[in-house]
């Protein structure tokens, strides 16, 4: 997929596999393209095919890696990437709660950068619908870029910073052949099947260089199909989750 | 004539209670001796509503003060019990830290565990690099 679409950043969560077989994987078809930069967090592992020393940590725990893209002649970002707790061992409440944790750490390390140029990324085990993503105090993020491009918004008298997530336009099956990036089925009451629980998010400086047409949800590399015939992520061979792609010109 | 003010606080007596705070800091401020301040150890406190959380974070200040959290904690105003906030452990022990001491044991488990040591020596080895 990595070589299918010309990625310059790989990020996986919970990769039951070793970086080292990873990294040689991607790096089958033409030798040292991809690099693994050194890094901490347990459940996150990135690849990039720019030097190591273009993409550095800042700031990790075991879920979340923030590092700097500091590329030569470009404005530098921060990316930001988490793998959440999932719904089995959190409550949605301690969800939000980590997204609050998670929205102060990245203002902090913004305000220590002095730029807002931020992109965070992941498996957030969280719809874009959910409180997390959405209150002030959380992620702060919307479903509009020209609402996200009023880059704050004031409750209480505090300020916060906003996310626009295009997430919002990949919840159903009107844009392509699937319905989100994880399915679950259960007999409760209210259950949405398909979730999208990976998700990109964009602060408004980096939002007029996302292109919408470029973000998917990926079914399919080659010949290979990452879903089963019903339709749903085909988790022995592949993963439970369906990967995501995006582009962002900066 | 003076009107004495009625004093309604009557004698205001201090805890003796180690706060979680103090303990975290304590531990905080042996690792940049311990390791030539190659690194240190910060903890950072805020208020989250009704609760208080500590991230006990490990800082390379060699490389551009890259940080990298332990551990997270929160408690209420009563100080204790404490709750550890990570999924490993909230999954494992699933339970609160009642006491002063049993909180003690615990941070003493975490920062000697071999998860702890793995994660400083590969810092210890950045920060040399």
């Amino acid at each position: 997929m990595a070589e299918a679409h010309a990625v310059d950043v790989v990020v996986l969560a919970e990769s039951p596999m070793d970086a080292g077989i990873l990294i040689e994987a991607l790096n089958s078809s033409r030798e040292g393209e991809f690099q693994l930069p050194w890094a901490q967090s347990r459940y996150l592992t990135i690849f990039t095919r720019f030097s190591r020393e273009f993409l550095q940590p800042v700031f990790e725990s075991e879920r979340v890696s923030i590092r700097r893209l500091s590329l030569p002649a470009r404005s530098e970002v921060l990316i930001a990437a988490v793998h959440f707790p999932s719904k089995l061992h959190w409550s949605g409440d301690s969800q939000s709660y980590e997204c609050m944790e998670l929205a102060k750490q990245i203002a902090a390390l913004e305000d220590r950068v002095g730029h807002q140029r931020t992109v965070l990324l992941g498996d957030f085990n969280m719809n874009p619908f959910e409180s997390g993503l959405v209150a002030a105090g959380g992620l702060n993020s919307v479903m509009s870029r020209r609402t996200a491009s009023r880059s704050t918004r004031t409750v209480q008298g505090r300020e916060y910073r906003f996310f626009y997530n295009p997430m919002w336009g990949h919840l159903g099956d009107l844009r392509g052949d699937t319905a989100g990036t994880y399915y679950y089925d259960n007999a409760q009451h209210v259950n949405y099947y398909w979730n999208v629980f990976d998700q990109v998010l964009i602060r408004p400086d980096l939002a007029g260089g996302f292109d919408s047409d470029k973000l998917k949800i990926i079914t399919t590399v080659g010949r290979r199909s990452l879903v089963g015939h019903d339709g749903r992520p085909d988790a022995t061979d592949s993963s439970d989750h369906l990967p995501i792609i995006f582009e962002l010109r900066f | 004539m003076t009107i004495q003010e009625p004093d309604f606080w009557g004698e205001i007596e201090v805890d003796g209670t180690v706060t979680p705070s103090m303990i975290l800091k304590q531990q905080a401020s042996l690792l940049g001796v311990k390791t030539n301040h190659l690194l240190e150890a910060e903890v950072r406190t805020h208020t989250y509503y009704d609760s208080f959380r500590h991230s006990f974070d490990l800082v390379v200040p060699g490389l551009d003060n890259y940080t990298y959290e332990l551990f997270k904690v929160s408690h209420g105003a009563k100080l204790y019990p404490v709750t550890p906030l990570s999924e490993a452990d909230a999954r494992h022990n699933g339970e609160e830290l009642l006491t002063e001491d049993d909180f003690k044991r615990w941070v003493h488990h975490k920062l000697s565990s071999p998860d702890t040591k793995r994660i400083v020596a590969n810092l210890l080895s950045m920060a040399r690099s």
